[in-house]
């Protein structure tokens, strides 16, 4: 105690302690660690430019010969027969491009719609014993192989369908056979794929709402289910939008299964017969066009072409998706002034 | 046959503990018509999980007064405020002995309905906690969920007259559109008030309401509450005890979980019982 006093007292005539702010010790991976991670990023963002970059470039040929007929008509088999032998063939992607967007959109309104049950329940109400368990299964179904999903569609699900064809299809649509590897078998396959993907960021977003929305919805006497519905909801909208667009981004993009199941017929669906048939005529997607003709196909010009005609229309879609999501997101929280500036 | 000798003891007992017990509530509601009590908490006990957060309390609310419940953080107060709106039965865990009546009826009876109960005891957070929409919306939300078939212009006059009440009108009537996310604490606050007015409750609770306020709002909420309270029963949860001076009629003081001292906040401000509020408040002159 008396020293200290001493020298607290001595140290008004002492010099001021010398600070010295260089450092010491240098570890050799800091002087890696930065160059390193900044290759990395070059690195894998240079990969996408160029991949976009390359299927563009690809995809010019056909859109110059025959760009109108290309989205807009409806031959596609056939074109891919006679491209075999004939120099000049024009293809029609319409009917891939229909399948694709049916098949999207279907599976995209069955999977919106389970999967805000899904997210709510597991978010708000399931009890931890359940909502592990069913987390879990969420989290599976996420990581199963499409090949998978396709044979298990086709053991169970097309035949199941192929019960509830119209019995008067053969003779009422003359242009297709209606059989259980169909449209409606495509939604359904590719639902359950695409649903883990939305359920997972939705049970996110919802989870990440502020507890005190909520609390304050429930304070003002409005029930749990309204408070969900009419307070949590619009505040998770940005982010079940994200989930949306993911899960459609999943299904545009799917091949394998939906070849399995979904009839591979490329064929514009029409309701011209009755609504009844339309669930059950067969569709090709735009992937598993690429992926059923692309093995030997591509050493012909003109399928080469044109396969990467539907590739970045592919692409063309999830690009503009992404952008338009970001757009909505940001958008929508500006609309809240939810960057907080002034509250910081 | 041991049991059999002595049946008639436990039936004298029972019926003495009836009459005991009989003659407790007769002196209670005596008091509760002399007080014009809206709330009553007997031998309120609650846990979360097998933690005992309040025990022993008992107390009323007078109709018409502002009821300040001060103590040191964690002593039960925002506990013993969620037993009265029954925002606790969110809380998993919870479980409560014990009676509390809202203008005689048992609030915890099976056949209460909570949202009811909820509209008529509003609550106010600690911190503002409007909804990220329209200030509009943030008011008319609860007010069509209460009343499904009100017409706009009805709506946008209870929009109003709720903001007018919360002294807010002024501020905002310019565009209610706007988000409530965009408002200053302390209007965010007031908004949060108005929306609670809006769905006319009876009791008002707030739960330190100016926890994160600068003076000048904190002194506009004070104003506020004064002109509230001719409609209103106010309970206020406040660590400012300052504040609990300027504006409550009633001071209950906890202490770990116990109802210390609970009476006229003169009194327990200037002449409390306990050394424990004298220590305690003794803040409110420091
Ligand atoms: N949700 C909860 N789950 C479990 N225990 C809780 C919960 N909320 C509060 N408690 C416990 O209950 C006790 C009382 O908490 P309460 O929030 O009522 O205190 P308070 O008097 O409002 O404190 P403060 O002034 O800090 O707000 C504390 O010991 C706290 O740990
Ligand atoms: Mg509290």
């Amino acid at each position: 105690m008396s020293s200290e006093y001493v020298q607290a007292g001595g140290s008004v005539t002492a010099p001021p302690p010398s600070i010295d702010l260089t450092r010491r010790v240098r570890h050799a991976s800091e002087h890696l660690a930065q160059p390193l991670l900044w290759a990395c990023a070059v690195f894998s963002g240079a990969v996408v430019g160029v991949v976009i970059a390359y299927v563009f470039w690809y995809a010019l040929p056909i859109f110059s010969r025959q760009a109108l007929p290309f989205i807009a008509t409806g031959d596609w088999d056939t074109a891919i027969d006679m491209a075999w032998t004939e120099p000049d063939v024009i293809f029609g992607a319409l009917p891939l491009i229909a399948g694709t967007t049916l098949t999207t959109l279907g599976a995209l309104l069955v999977s919106v719609v389970l999967g805000l049950g899904c997210a709510i329940f597991l978010a708000e109400l399931a009890p931890d014993g359940l909502r592990r368990p069913l987390e879990a299964v969420i989290q599976l179904l996420a990581g199963i192989p499409s090949v998978v999903f396709g044979l298990v569609g086709l053991s169970v699900v097309v035949p199941l369908l192929s019960g509830l064809v119209p019995k008067d299809a053969y003779d009422v649509v003359t242009d297709i056979p209606l059989e259980g590897d169909s449209l409606l078998a495509g939604i359904i396959v590719l639902s359950f794929m695409i649903l883990p993907f939305f359920v997972t960021v939705a049970v996110d977003s919802l989870r990440a709402v502020p507890r005190s929305y909520v609390d304050g919805g429930l304070a003002l006497g409005i029930d749990r289910w309204r408070t969900i519905t009419r307070i949590q909801l619009p505040a998770a909208a940005p982010g079940l939008l994200a989930g949306a667009v993911l899960a459609i981004a999943r299904a545009i993009g799917e091949a394998i299964a939906l070849s399995m199941v979904a009839g591979s017929i490329a064929f514009v669906p029409s309701a011209k017969w009755g609504l009844q048939y339309f669930p059950f005529m067969p569709v090709r997607t735009m992937a598993s066009a690429i992926v059923e003709t692309g093995g030997e196909g591509m050493s012909i010009p003109l399928i080469h072409d044109a396969l990467f005609g539907l590739a970045a229309m592919l692409l063309l879609a999830s690009l503009v998706l992404s952008l338009a999501a970001r757009m909505i997101v940001s958008w929508w929280g500006r609309r809240l002034a939810l960057d907080t500036g002034r509250s910081l | 046959m041991n049991e059999s000798l002595r049946t008639p003891a436990p039936e004298a007992d029972e019926a003495a503990m009836l009459l005991a017990e009989l003659d407790r509530q007769m002196i209670r509601a005596e008091r509760a018509l002399e007080r014009n009590t809206l709330i009553d908490v007997d031998n309120l006990e609650v846990r979360y999980g097998s933690n005992v957060v309040l025990r022993d309390v008992t107390f009323d609310v007078p109709a018409n007064q502002i009821t300040a419940f001060i103590g040191p953080s964690g002593c039960g107060k925002s506990t013993a405020l969620r037993c009265f709106n029954r925002m606790n039965d969110e809380i998993r865990g919870f479980s409560m002995n014990g009676r509390i009546q809202l203008g005689g009826q048992d609030i915890y009876d099976p056949r209460v309905d909570v949202t009811e109960l909820r509209r008529q005891v509003g609550m106010v957070f600690q911190h503002p906690n409007p909804f990220p929409m329209s200030i509009h919306e943030n008011i008319a939300l609860a007010v069509r969920e209460h009343n499904p078939r009100i017409s706009r212009d009805e709506l946008d006059g209870v929009v109003e007259q709720a903001l007018v009440h919360a002294n807010l009108w002024d501020e905002v009537k310019d565009d209610l559109k706007r988000s409530a996310l965009a408002l200053s604490g302390g209007q965010q606050q007031r908004l949060c008030i108005a929306r609670a007015l809006a769905v006319r409750p009876t009791v008002i609770m707030l739960d330190e309401p100016c926890a994160s306020l600068d003076p000048i709002s904190t002194a506009r909420i004070e104003e506020l509450l004064l002109e509230l309270v001719a409609d209103y029963t106010i309970i206020i949860v406040t660590h400012n005890l300052a504040q609990a001076r300027r504006i409550s009629d009633d001071v209950a003081f906890f202490l770990m979980g116990r109802l210390l001292e609970f009476g006229d906040a003169r009194r327990v401000f200037e002449d409390p019982l306990r050394r424990e509020t004298a220590d305690y408040v003794r803040g409110a002159y420091g």
